[in-house]
């Protein structure tokens, strides 16, 4: 592996090592309720072939691990990019008081990188999602800019409701509007603690669109049962890092209301 | 002069925040982790502790029970007042599949555990549907 450029940021080293060129689009997949970032991103990178060219490290915030595929050493967390569509994949949550500073190290990286639209990937966990066949897809934006991006589309998408929104989007949101960065947060009905591929489908459809590259989702949705048995040791790890810094607090309502 | 005092004390805020935020992880590392125990036993005794959901409405619980690849003919749920208790065997293509040549998971065949539940119920009143390998219980919570 040659290293192009390191920056760091908050405590994150930003590692290029391939060609992340000036893309339009960072899609997260960063590890929330059920592990929906993750899964969308996994499959976007799989279906666009995608290459790997940036590593992000912390020897403080990032478990110290190491990603060993096919005989080659990977960072736990990557970026993966063809020029034009880049994605943010972690194969390991950083620790609790990471967060934070991961959060705002990615919003900054993008706004001195010039990327035009943050597409983050979540869910919201649903108790009653076993009954829900068809999850909803909800959205948020920060700008004028990532409400244009998302006009065309808003007859498949519902607005957030009111309410709370805790873990590493919360402060990505908050960055991104300090920041005046574009940042659209997708979020589909899911299941709190199990992952959920399906939920992930329905949002992989919408960035589809967005993107204006057709991603089929019929693999992720075959494949979803073995997807949730490998996939079940990142979703102990991520409830068990969101927990410690306050995931139930989306489950009551705010002081403040219309 | 006033407002070099104020920058000066919000870094000092800055920083105890910073702190405090380490010796919680530098805590939450010294203490045993029992996501680590959990882990290690399941790999060496060879099953999976399955992930299990639980939600209150009002007068029933709702418990959802992840069974990916799970073969439906060898699942064994015990509802009793105060816990349930869940068995099963996983189907070995789908280990296969999803764990690949990881050393760890050669000996996992099976999902297994027991977990309290949050308050006492009426095992009799349990309906359980299933649904892509998921095990679906909504039971009334206990009159007594």
């Amino acid at each position: 592996m040659s290293y192009s450029s390191e920056e760091e940021i908050l405590g994150y080293q930003f590692i290029e090592y391939g060609q992340l060129g000036k893309p339009k689009y960072l899609i997260l997949g960063l590890p929330d309720a059920g592990i929906v970032g993750p899964i969308a991103a996994s499959h976007i990178v799989r279906s666009l072939k995608l290459p790997d060219v940036l590593g992000i490290e912390s020897y403080g915030y990032i478990p110290p691990a190491a990603i060993i595929q096919g005989s080659s050493i990977k960072y736990p967390m990557r970026i993966y990019s063809n020029g034009e569509v880049s994605v943010l994949i972690t194969d390991v949550p950083p620790v609790p008081s990471g967060i934070v500073p991961l959060a705002s190290a990615i919003v900054e990286f993008s706004r001195k990188r010039g990327i035009d639209h943050i597409i983050s990937i979540s869910g919201i966990g649903n108790p009653s999602r076993a009954e829900i066949d068809k999850p909803n897809v909800y959205y948020l934006t920060t700008t004028q800019e990532s409400q244009k991006l998302i006009e065309p589309f808003l007859n498949d998408l519902k607005p957030f409701p009111d309410g709370i929104i805790v873990g590493p989007y919360a402060i990505i949101l908050k960055e991104s509007v300090r920041r005046k960065v574009n940042n659209l947060l997708l979020l589909s009905d899911a299941f709190t603690e199990i992952p959920d591929p399906e939920a992930a489908a329905e949002i992989v459809k919408i960035i589809s669109y967005l993107i204006n590259v057709k991603i089929d989702v019929s693999q992720l949705l075959q494949e979803a049962e073995t997807l949730r048995l490998r996939l079940q040791g990142l979703a102990k790890e991520t409830n068990d890092v969101l927990a410690k810094v306050g995931k139930g607090y989306e489950y009551r309502t705010p002081l403040i209301y219309s | 002069m006033l407002k070099m005092l104020k920058d000066m004390m919000k870094e000092t805020d800055e920083i105890d925040a910073w702190f405090e935020g380490l010796l919680n992880d530098l805590e939450a590392s010294l203490n045993p982790s029992q996501l680590f125990n959990e882990r290690f036993n399941e790999a060496s005794k060879g099953y999976l502790t399955p992930i299990i959901s639980m939600h209150d409405f009002n007068n029933e619980l709702l418990i959802t029970i992840d069974l990916p690849g799970s073969d439906p003919n060898t699942i064994d749920i015990e509802l009793l007042p105060d816990k349930i208790t869940i068995d099963a065997q996983i189907k070995e293509e789908v280990a296969k599949n999803a764990f690949g040549q990881a050393y760890w998971a050669k000996k996992i065949n099976k999902y297994k555990g027991v977990y309290p539940l949050p308050y006492l119920i009426d095992p009799k009143s349990a309906k359980v549907t299933k649904k892509n390998g998921m095990i679906i219980i909504k039971v009334k919570k206990s009159s007594q």
